[in-house]
């Protein structure tokens, strides 16, 4: 291509015609959404104190399976909090960083992800096996029925499968990010 | 709205704009890539200490949103998929209608090199260097030549497919 042709390339590719710009209102509402987006977040971490209180309720009632159950719960939301905030808390790029590495964060990002999203799956499955485990041996060893042990039993199966059915989304979310990422890169190294 | 971000606006609007559709032909997702970039610089330019030039910096950011984009949209069509047509926002005076349908066709050739290409090709019309095409890359200086030399071959064989 020669030195004229490219130049007449240029011309043509800036003569675009003027766009409206945008409006500082919309901006702000954009703003307002990232925001109330972080509060989504944070209203996970209540769903998660949440379950930290059912726990602590069960080791307050004394009986020896209530403490087993209860300690059970404090550390499936311990594992679960920790998870999210090392997923969370992962080095965002700057938003004015080279692109190869900005990508490579964002795969790292969505890598760490993908592995967030399976640890979750596990252990809400490790979760659901636990408290079936603790129900049927509840059935088997005790004669009397206990309406507050089913209703406890139910109100854990809600949240476990709450907790699944989030972690399978977020899961999906990130897998496709992923693959689409990385064929960017592969792009990219054209 | 600080008055960087006003000057940001006001000097390099139309270059984002190009940037946008550089990866994403459905009008409506570009105006999503656009907001998203001018919301990214509204929130990183009080960061920007000049350590490189504006446009630079406003490049890198428009370009790492619409990758974020892209990946973000990935089962929406892609910006190759969509090459039977261009719709473009603003309405052509009769007068530039040639020019419009020459852009048009650049732009579509533009739009059918792969991603690798296209970031090259894109940030060359823009009139930049192979030493600040490195930078906005990432790469170094030889590696960017090289590819500035290739995307140029591959913009010419696409520009005879769309007919330009």
């Amino acid at each position: 291509m020669k030195n004229s042709e490219w130049t007449d390339l240029q011309r043509l590719w800036k003569s675009s015609p003027p766009y409206p710009a945008p409006v500082a209102e919309e901006l702000e509402r954009l703003a307002r959404r990232r925001k109330w987006q972080a509060i989504e977040l944070a209203a996970g971490s209540v769903v998660g104190l949440a379950g930290l209180a059912v726990g602590i309720t069960l080791i307050l009632r004394g009986d020896a399976f209530s403490i087993f159950a209860g300690t059970a719960a404090c550390v499936f939301v311990a594992v679960i909090t920790a998870l999210s905030s090392w997923a969370w808390l992962a080095p965002q790029p700057r938003a004015d960083e080279a692109v190869s590495r900005a990508l490579a964060e964002a795969r790292r990002n969505a890598r760490a992800g993908v592995r967030h999203a399976a640890s979750m799956i596990w252990a809400t499955v490790a979760g659901m096996l636990f408290t079936a485990a603790m129900a049927l041996a509840r059935g088997f060893l005790t004669i009397e029925a206990n309406l507050g042990g089913f209703v406890v039993i139910g109100a854990v199966q809600l949240m476990l499968a709450a907790w699944l059915a989030l972690a399978f989304r977020y899961y999906q979310t990130r897998s496709a990010a992923l693959a689409r990422l990385d064929a960017i890169a592969g792009a990219l190294e054209e | 709205m600080s008055a960087s971000f006003e000057r940001v606006v006001g000097e390099h609007g139309p270059l984002i704009r190009r940037i946008a559709r550089s990866y994403e032909m459905n009008s409506a997702l570009v105006d999503e890539i656009v907001q998203d970039i001018y919301l990214a610089l509204w929130q990183a330019l009080p960061a920007f200490r000049g350590d490189s030039e504006l446009k630079t910096f406003v490049v890198k950011v428009a370009h790492n949103r619409a990758i974020t984009h892209v990946a973000r949209e990935s089962r929406r069509p892609r910006a190759a998929e969509l090459d039977e047509g261009i719709p473009d926002p603003a309405t052509p005076p009769d007068e530039a209608a040639e020019q419009d349908e020459s852009r048009g066709r650049l732009e579509r050739a533009v739009a059918k090199l792969p991603l690798g290409q296209r970031l090259v090709v894109t940030l060359a019309l823009e009139g930049f260097s192979p030493a600040e095409i490195a930078t906005v890359l990432g790469i170094g200086v030889s590696a960017a030549s090289v590819r500035l030399h290739r995307a140029k071959a591959a913009l010419q064989l696409s520009l005879e497919e769309v007919g330009a």
